[in-house]
């Protein structure tokens, strides 16, 4: 895994708690990196997933709404570090539509070696809301989340979120159904 | 723990990753460092590469523009040789028609005229066609009486539309000007162009050609017929080089394609605007807008044509002209012609001469000391010095159209370009004095002579008929390579190449010129294998051409000699003083004008000379005949100084 998500983790974890709280992670855990994380290099992904245990362990906070919160906190980091795809793309939908088509291709343009989830999604239908595909080797699916929902507080835009979870030859899959509330006030007021 | 332990591990992580985080960067810029080059690399031989197409391309364009022009050098080449005949075959018919002939043979011989006139016409169609291509045409404006040259113009369109049954009409509007000024021999190849695609493509109904003023100085002439049509398709690319409307078209009405472009190049070059409507199976309708402004013209009727041709006429000619030389070269060619010439040396001197003299026609150079020939032509017109009837002829060395459009303004009938063109002078003194005036020829009794190895017909054209000169100069020939062989011998053992080539390329071109064909042929094969290959001819080869010199030589000492005496050539007696003035005249006109020059030494030639001045005179006739300038120069001075 990037070492970007590391350092981030570390900046979060100072941020919610102390510097002390990422001392007590590395050392509980004991990494083979020794926690000397870079943004520029790349270590194991297990070595994250042990200090969210830990940190859980400690705080007494769900594995999952922390890694919720670290997706918030991760989207508020791109949008700073990689402002253009936010602007380019312009609405919280553009910016969805191209993670797999242009995002996730210049990712991989910049470092070959990066695993990267996927993120299929479905138009909108008279019928159907939006739909976001997330399909990973890893159950970070509620991180996708964060992401998502730190990604609409960028454009200020509000949608419901609808997800569905489930696995599926050893990859974790989310389904999220992005629901536009204007619209769906349109539709009850029918 | 105590805090500085804790601080100390967090700053050796941090060391850590520092390090870690600088070794990536490290290995990532060698990475970035290798790509580059690749990259550039990659740019550089890309580079190459085009260069290379680029090169191959610019190659291939140089070819094809190479071959189009060798087509286009070619299909002009080919025009010019067409026409030579062509212009032989008319004008022997135009001498048939002064014989007396009857009426059917009359037909027959007009009908043989007008398609041969027709075939000129596509000649010089594809000749215009490469010389527009080449950029090689100019407009040329003189003064057009528009009606009669309208009429003149629509005359044998008549015929033709009278034939398929289709009437021809000619409009021109009551305010259109008497007379304009115009390059009238290219309004006349776009209006021909456009008369005969409205006949070609009309079956029934009507062409009409009319002129209107659309403006000041602006006229519009327009073609209508109810002919087949153009399709709108077809209507953009109908001034299009090479393409008719379809091929069918080409098939049924035949054509070079070249007509309608050539017209709107011409139209172009004047300036103009040409446009087209048109209507499948109702008609089209070209119409070309061009701005012409009026000239005067004068009020003598040129339909009479007094018929002259004693050796003197009757018309008395002032030359204004400074130039000494100039003016010996105009006297001498209007004097052969039979006119009375008085010389002025300037404008004013002009003006003085026109008040006490009566002239038929002034021949006015424009640039003169004190005052020229623009501005004495004003004063003469202005002031009515002479009749209005009379004209004043340009002769101008430059003759661009705006210096010859000022001519026209300030009062002058005509333009000659300098050097002066016999031709054309003529022409035009015939066209302003409605004269034939005949040429004092220098005829001189062609022998009734056949000799199998010098064609005498042929070579005496190119002397004029002068059959004395011929004799002499074949008999200088035959003496100079009596000993070729041996002459040839000497350089060959001297290896001397050059002396050899020069001796094959006398004999080749004195003898081509003097008629010796197979002669020529001969020497000129010698000259190639010894300029190409840089090899000796073989010895056979020689001894040949020194066989059949032999040949010539005794065929030719049978021929009798001109009998000078007999000669019905009559040598005019002069005194010596005109014989020094003339031979000043050819050696001050061989740097400027060759052809004067050489019709100067014409003149030369029917003085009576006495024997040696005479043998001068004609090495100085050989030497010109071959074009051998220093030699004439020569030959002259001799002369010259034998005189004086």
């Amino acid at each position: 895994m990037k070492g970007l998500v590391f350092t981030e983790f570390f900046e979060l974890v100072v941020k919610l708690f102390d510097d002390d709280m990422v001392d007590t992670l590395i050392d509980n855990t004991n990494p083979s990196s020794n926690g000397a994380y870079t943004a520029v290099g790349s270590y194991d992904y297990q070595e994250l997933e042990d200090m969210v245990v830990e940190l859980s362990k400690q705080t007494d906070i769900p594995v999952e709404d922390l890694l919720e919160a670290f997706g918030r906190h991760l989207a508020s980091v791109f949008t700073e570090k990689f402002v253009s795809f936010f602007l380019e793309a312009g609405s919280a939908i553009a910016l969805f539509r191209e993670i797999d088509r242009h995002i996730h291709v210049e990712v991989l343009k910049l470092y070959p070696d990066a695993e990267l989830p996927n993120f299929r999604y479905e138009d909108a239908t008279p019928t159907s809301p939006f739909m976001l595909h997330y399909r990973s080797e890893r159950n970070l699916h509620r991180l996708a989340e964060g992401l998502i929902k730190g990604s609409l507080e960028y454009y200020s835009e509000s949608m419901t979120i609808e997800k569905k979870v489930w696995q599926e030859d050893n990859e974790f899959c989310c389904s999220f159904s992005l629901i536009d509330e204007a619209s769906t006030r349109a539709v009850k007021a029918n | 723990m105590s805090d500085i332990a804790k601080y100390e591990r967090r700053l050796a992580r941090e060391k850590t990753a520092r390090q870690e985080a600088e070794h990536l960067l490290e290995s990532k810029s060698a990475e970035l460092y290798e790509k580059n080059l690749e990259l550039f690399s990659l740019s550089e031989s890309l580079e190459k590469l085009v260069a290379q197409r680029t090169a191959q391309m610019q190659k291939a364009r140089d070819e094809a523009l190479a071959a189009l022009k060798i087509k286009s050098d070619f299909i002009a080449n080919m025009s010019h040789e067409l026409r030579t005949p062509m212009n032989g075959v008319l004008g022997v018919i135009g001498l048939l028609q002064n014989e007396s002939l009857n009426q059917e043979q009359k037909e027959l011989l007009n009908v043989a005229e007008s398609s041969g006139k027709h075939l000129l016409e596509v000649i010089n169609d594809i000749l215009d066609f490469t010389k527009i291509e080449a950029d090689k045409i100019s407009i040329e404006l003189s003064p057009v009486e528009i009606r009669p040259y309208l009429q003149n113009i629509i005359a044998p369109f008549s015929l033709q539309a009278q034939q398929k049954g289709i009437e021809l009409q000619l409009h021109i509007d009551a305010d259109v000007d008497q007379a304009l000024i115009t390059d009238k021999l290219r309004l006349t190849q776009i209006i021909t162009n456009l008369l005969s695609n409205a006949i070609k493509f009309t079956h029934e109904g009507e062409v009409n050609l009319s002129m209107q003023k659309t403006a000041a100085e602006s006229y519009r002439i327009t073609a209508t017929d109810t002919g087949i049509g153009i399709s709108q398709e077809n209507l953009k690319a109908v001034f299009a080089a090479f393409e008719q409307a379809d091929t069918i078209i080409t098939r049924e009405f035949g054509g070079t394609g070249l007509g309608m472009n050539i017209t709107k190049r011409l139209v172009d070059m004047m300036d103009g605007q040409i446009s087209v409507e048109s209507e499948l199976g109702v008609g089209t309708r070209f119409c070309v807008d061009i701005k012409m402004s009026s000239a005067q013209i004068d009020k003598k009727e040129t339909s009479v044509k007094a018929d002259f041709s004693s050796e003197h006429n009757q018309y008395h000619l002032l030359l204004v002209e400074d130039h000494k030389v100039n003016q010996m070269v105009a006297q001498k060619l209007l004097e052969s012609w039979g006119f009375a010439v008085t010389i002025a040396e300037n404008g004013q001197e002009a003006i003085d001469t026109v008040k006490k003299n009566a002239f038929d026609a002034i021949l006015m150079d424009l640039q003169m000391p004190i005052m020229g020939g623009i501005e004495a032509t004003k004063h003469i017109r202005q002031h009515d010095i002479i009749d209005a009837s009379i004209p004043i002829i340009a002769m101008t060395a430059h003759s661009s159209p705006e210096h010859v459009k000022e001519c026209f303004e300030v009062g002058m009938q005509a333009h000659v370009s300098k050097p002066l063109e016999r031709e054309l002078l003529l022409n035009i003194l015939q066209d302003q004095l409605t004269t034939n005036i005949q040429e004092i020829e220098n005829e001189s009794e062609v022998p009734d002579i056949k000799l199998v190895h010098i064609d005498i017909e042929s070579s005496l054209q190119r002397l004029g008929g002068d059959w004395p000169m011929l004799h002499a100069l074949i008999t200088r020939f035959l003496e100079e390579f009596s000993d070729f062989a041996q002459l040839f011998d000497e350089a060959v053992n001297n290896d001397d190449k050059n002396t050899a080539k020069t001796l094959l390329h006398k004999i080749k071109g004195s003898g081509g010129n003097l008629g010796m064909t197979e002669l020529s042929a001969l020497a000129n094969q010698a000259e190639q294998i010894l300029a190409e290959k840089t090899q000796w001819p073989p010895s056979d080869l020689i001894d040949n051409i020194q066989s059949l010199l032999n040949k010539i030589d005794a065929e030719f000492t049978k021929v009798p000699l001109p009998n000078e005496n007999d000669s019905t050539k009559v040598k005019i007696q002069v005194d010596q003083r005109d014989i020094v003035a003339q031979i000043t005249l050819v050696q001050d006109s061989l740097n400027q004008d060759v052809f004067a020059a050489e019709d100067a030494l014409k003149t030369l030639a029917q003085y009576e000379l006495d024997n040696d001045l005479q043998s001068l005179l004609n090495d100085a006739h050989e030497a010109m005949q071959a074009f051998e300038i220093d030699k004439v120069s020569d030959a002259l001075s001799k002369a010259r100084s034998m005189m004086e």
